[in-house]
């Protein structure tokens, strides 16, 4: 019985509280204060760290942000995974363009060529999680990391509070193939501020 | 839930289980008994037909394969195995490769089992036909000789221990071949002097025949071969007695021949047991020594026992009782000796009095070396060999020429031990009067498999080792007073070491990949020499299977051939036995009902094969499913619940098995069904002959001729994504024959495709199987395992890493391309599990890092990164990574 005292007490007390938020049941009119709802995704990039995921402005609209993973510019590679967590409550791992196929989660950055089909580009979203991979076939002709490497894109989810939304990147299990064709393990990736604004 | 009420419910639950228990598995003879075939009116006793499949087997390939031609192959699993060996070791002083199984590509093979059996309840577990056991003096190492699947070698052979047994094959790298296994082993024995010494004659003395001699001098990590010029026409052993350090005597199918130089090279015997089969050879003292010599016409063999006072040197006729007096006329003799120095038995196969030869109610006693014997007839008691009772006992007497163990006492030279064909008797007064110790069932004696053959004591002679048809009998109180009369009483014999020996001989193999029940892909269903068609199972009754299973139990008795799953139904299995004796199961292999509803000539022996076929349908219709008969081939639209004859026009007569006026009949070896078309079927035929129809059977049309000398098809596909691309396979026993052919055009024309590069050109072909994901990439089965190409056949590279250089049978090609699993001839099923490959970097889980290492090897060989074993690592394992991804 402890615990459904427990609960009754409780209803009983929100009950009494919500009672005299609405001033006793008698006398007044006035309707609650507006709940203030969010209509964009704001995002600050970090600004130190040699793995950066940052805004795509370009891409990105209010609701729909488009994040880059950007390596260091002294760095040489072929590939790189990441894995991401965010919270799914109130903001969702989407496409990055509405016209990938569906589940895609993932584009090619600007770094890498991939040659032609199948490519070695892969996301995979599961709750709150995202885990990312491209890559270009073999090792043999590593480029530049300092360029977005893979963009990924997170939605508002509708009806949200304002407010700051937990972002961050799995360090153990973000990866570069480098430039000698070694996989690194793990690399550090910083990630920005995400808030619902 | 109170206390009490809890226990109440437990209790019941109790109760209710081991009830349940009870009534699935009984005792191991009862529940076997109640298999299927066991029942049928056709069974010959209940066990398995060993001289119609000896028969069979010289049908299917085509005749005895000749000395010649096992020197060829055993010089190309040489090669093969060099260039898999998976450490490249050197070859120094001729040594062969360290016990390894060979590299390859595509990933590594894992073997399923058969492991083990349900003992839960019957402490009985099986394995291949075993053909010789050798003990340590002084060690608790056990030696295993598999007609099919090499030797074995476990040191932990205590047979007090509560733990089990730890089998591990030490010939998987040997470089003998034949269709029986990857090494069909005859003859084991182990030098007097060095326990590390053991020598090893090739070719099972019933069914694959082998070519070969070799010699371990450390207890089977490595082994040295004796020259084929040593070898004379033998390609049968039959026993290795070793005399000392140099001289071994070997006796096989050409003879007896003998070593001077321990066993590095030899050459025939002089004397009487210079030709025919030296069948059984024993040691009475150092130099005193007997053997029985068959000479064999046609079917029949008439015996004889030679003796020798000088290790050999020369032998004389003993004087036998003449036929009047035994009865008969002898043809196949055991002879086993005491540890007297003086005493030898001898029992006789009675080639008079029986349709089906039997072994003679009686022993042959000496007690002179062997220079006289008498006739000791058991008493003759109705029903039995010796004294057999019991239940279906009344046909224990077949197959004279195949159930012979025999072993003495070598403490007491009165104790003697005879495994007829049903059961194992004893006798404790040299041979005047008999005990009945096993029953084939367990039905009032204990449970032991029938078919007894090879036998060994402990050094002690206080364990009797027993090779029978179901593995290993170890009977550890052999001389008890008072027999037991349970189904098993493990203090007295003990069944159980069988487990872990996955020596099985396989014929078939089913699966599937349907998504209910949600464990249907870790379901597979085996037809097994001897051993029944099996399912595996799961850890607990009415489970589910993970995967992980190495259990399997029998579900059809006898020998099983095809099996098959249904492809989008776990639960419904179809089994099969001689004679397109079709077995149908709908509750995922619990119980099978024979369903032949149709088949005009199920189980007639002249127009149905003995090893039938089964065939899956097109891929749009998953419940279709073929089989044939020596002439027409019958379609189910039920998974086998009925079967429909097809047309025949364009097709030759069927083959009448009792005509003895046969010609260009057809004798359907083999079919298969187009994936991709409803009505696109092909027959392999006899006479090298391919059928092709195109619509369903209304009409065939004899393919082109196949190039080269081929013969003896063994199997016929379709690749999945063109009805015009056919491949077909042969077994026939020449190395210069082809054994794999393709056509591009419907069968118009073909291509030999055996002669691509990387394949192991003149070796037979049991099976070809197209991959159902992945164009132009096949498989083939052969004598030396899995040969993958990805070009349609124009290169090839060995398949799966682990495989030891094997007969495989059968292939079943996952058709999502998760799993290929292999049945194997003499080590039971294996299987590549693709989807578990995936994991390429190894850290233990399959995600997206997988695919960054994947690029990191990409263009490259990486052989874990190469999913589909073409040599590459390229955009055809990346789509099999990204599709498992």
């Amino acid at each position: 019985m402890t615990h459904l005292k427990t609960l009754l007490t409780g209803s009983a007390a929100l009950g009494l509280a919500a009672m005299l938020a609405c001033g006793g049941g008698g006398g007044g009119s006035s309707a609650p204060p507006p709940v203030p709802t969010a209509t964009s995704l704001g995002y600050t990039d970090p600004t130190s760290g040699t793995y950066q995921l940052k805004k795509n402005a370009a891409l990105s609209t209010a609701t729909h942000l488009v994040l880059d993973l950007v390596g260091p510019a002294s760095g040489t590679g072929s590939g790189v995974t990441a894995t991401f967590s965010a919270d799914t409550a109130r903001v969702a791992w989407s496409n990055v363009a509405a016209s990938d196929p569906t589940g895609t989660f993932v584009q090619n950055g600007t770094a890498f060529s991939l040659g032609t089909d199948p490519l070695i580009l892969k996301g995979k979203a599961s709750g709150g999680t995202l885990q990312v991979t491209v890559a270009q076939k073999g090792t043999g002709s590593p480029v530049s990391l300092g360029a977005p490497l893979l963009r990924v894109a997170l939605d508002l989810r509708p009806s949200q509070l304002p407010g700051a939304v937990s972002l961050s990147a799995d360090a153990t299990r973000c990866q570069v193939l480098d430039g000698t064709g070694t996989i690194v393990s793990p690399i550090p990736v910083t990630v920005g501020t995400l808030a619902a604004q | 839930m109170n206390p009490r009420a809890t226990k109440c419910l437990s209790l019941l639950l109790l109760s209710a289980a081991l009830s349940g228990l009870a009534a699935q598995e009984g005792n191991p003879g009862e529940r076997r008994r109640e298999l299927p075939y066991r029942r049928s009116p056709h069974a010959l006793g209940g066990h398995d037909r060993a001289d119609l499949r000896r028969d069979w087997n010289l049908f299917w390939f085509g005749g005895k394969a000749s000395p010649a031609y096992l020197d060829f192959k055993n010089q190309a699993a040489m090669r093969e195995a060099r260039a898999w060996a998976p450490h490249r070791l050197p070859l120094a002083g001729g040594a062969l490769p360290a016990a390894t199984g060979p590299s390859g590509v595509g990933g590594t093979w894992t073997n399923l089992g058969p492991f083990s059996q349900l003992t839960s309840t019957t402490p009985d577990i099986d394995s291949g036909r075993p053909v010789a056991i050798v003990a340590h003096p002084t060690a608790p190492t056990l030696y295993l000789a598999t007609s099919g699947g090499g030797v074995f070698r476990c040191d932990n052979a205590d047979p007090a221990s509560s733990t089990d047994w730890t089998w591990y094959s030490v010939t998987d790298a040997l470089p003998t071949s034949s269709s029986g296994g990857n090494v069909s082993v005859g003859a084991l024995a182990m030098s007097p002097l060095d326990p590390k010494v053991l020598y090893l004659g090739a070719g099972d003395f019933f069914d694959a025949e082998g070519r070969g001699f070799f010699r371990t001098t450390d207890g089977g990590s490595t082994w040295t071969a004796a020259p084929a010029s040593s070898l004379g026409n033998a390609t049968r052993s039959y026993a290795i007695l070793p005399l000392d350090a140099s001289r071994i005597l070997w006796a096989t199918n050409d003879g007896l021949r003998i070593s001077t130089d321990g066993g590095a090279t030899f050459a025939g015997a002089t004397g009487g047991p210079a030709t025919g089969q030296v069948w059984s050879l024993q040691k009475v003292t150092a130099s005193d020594l007997v053997c029985s010599v068959e000479a064999t016409s046609g079917n029949t063999s008439v015996g004889s026992i030679y003796y020798s006072s000088n290790a050999g040197a020369a032998w004389t006729l003993a004087t036998l009782p003449s036929a009047a007096t035994l009865g008969f006329t002898p043809g196949r003799i055991t002879t086993r000796a005491a540890g007297d120095g003086a005493t030898v038995y001898a029992i006789l196969e009675d080639t008079t009095n029986a349709s089906s030869t039997k072994v003679a109610r009686g022993v042959l006693k000496s007690t002179d070396k062997g220079v006289t014997w008498v006739w000791q007839a058991a008493p003759t008691v109705s029903g039995g060999l010796f004294q057999g009772t019991g239940p279906t006992m009344s046909s224990d007497g077949g197959q004279g020429w195949y159930n012979h163990g025999l072993a003495v006492d070598p403490n007491n030279p009165s104790r003697l031990f005879v495994g007829a064909n049903l059961a194992l008797y004893r006798s404790m007064d040299g041979g005047l009067s008999w005990v009945q110790l096993t029953h084939w069932y367990g039905s009032g004696h204990v449970y032991a498999h029938a078919d007894f053959h090879g036998s060994a004591w402990s050094a002690s002679g206080a364990t009797l080792y027993f090779a029978n048809d179901g593995g290993l009998a170890v009977f550890r109180d052999p001389f008890r007073a008072t027999i037991p009369t349970a189904a098993y009483d493990l203090s007295f014999l003990d069944n159980r070491r069988n487990k872990g020996l996955a020596s099985h001989m396989a014929y078939n193999v089913g699966s599937t990949t349907a998504v209910s029940p949600s464990d249907s892909r870790w379901r597979v269903s085996l037809g097994l020499q001897d051993n029944g068609t099996r399912l595996r199972q799961p850890a607990s009754s009415g489970g589910a299977l993970t995967g992980t299973e190495g259990v399997f139990e029998d579900r059809i008795g006898g020998d099983g051939f095809a099996t098959l799953f249904h492809p989008a139904d776990g639960n419904q299995a179809l089994g099969s036995i001689y004679y397109t004796d079709i077995y149908r199961s709908t509750d995922g292999g619990g119980t099978f009902n024979e369903s032949i509803s149709g088949i005009a000539e199920a189980n007639n022996q002249n127009l149905a094969p003995f090893a039938p076929k089964l065939a899956p349908g097109d891929t749009a219709r998953p419940a279709v499913v073929y089989t044939s008969t020596n002439g027409k081939v019958y379609q189910s639209t039920t998974f086998g619940a009925s079967w429909t004859a097809l047309g025949t026009s364009g097709l030759p007569a069927p083959l009448d098995m009792s005509s003895t006026n046969t010609t260009t009949e057809l004798f359907i070896r083999n079919l298969a069904a187009a994936p991709g078309s409803q009505g696109t079927l092909g027959i392999a035929a006899n006479q090298s002959r391919v059928y092709l129809t195109a619509n369903g059977g209304s009409s065939w049309t004899k393919a082109g001729s196949l190039p080269g000398t081929g013969a003896s098809l063994s199997s016929i596909a379709f690749d999945p994504a063109s009805t015009s691309t056919v491949y077909v396979g042969s077994v026939a026993t020449s190395a210069t024959a082809n054994h794999l052919w393709k056509s591009t055009n419907g069968g118009a024309t073909w291509s030999a495709i055996d002669t691509g590069t990387g394949f192991p050109f003149g070796i037979p072909v049991h099976v070809v199987r197209p991959d159902p994901v992945t164009p132009q990439k096949v498989y083939a089965g052969t004598d030396f395992g899995v040969y993958v190409s990805s070009d349609g056949g124009t290169t090839w590279n060995r398949f799966g890493s682990n495989l030891p250089l094997v007969a495989v049978r059968d292939l079943y090609i996952a058709p999502d391309g998760t799993f290929v699993r292999a049945a194997t001839y003499g080590r039971g099923v294996w299987e590549i599990r693709t989807a578990l490959n995936l994991d390429l970097n190894g850290d233990g889980v399959v995600d997206l890092r997988d695919l960054l290492f994947f690029a990191k090897y990409y263009g490259t060989a990486n052989a874990t990164c190469d999913l589909d074993g073409n040599g590459v690592v390229d955009d055809q394992d990346l789509k099999l990574l990204l599709a498992g991804l």
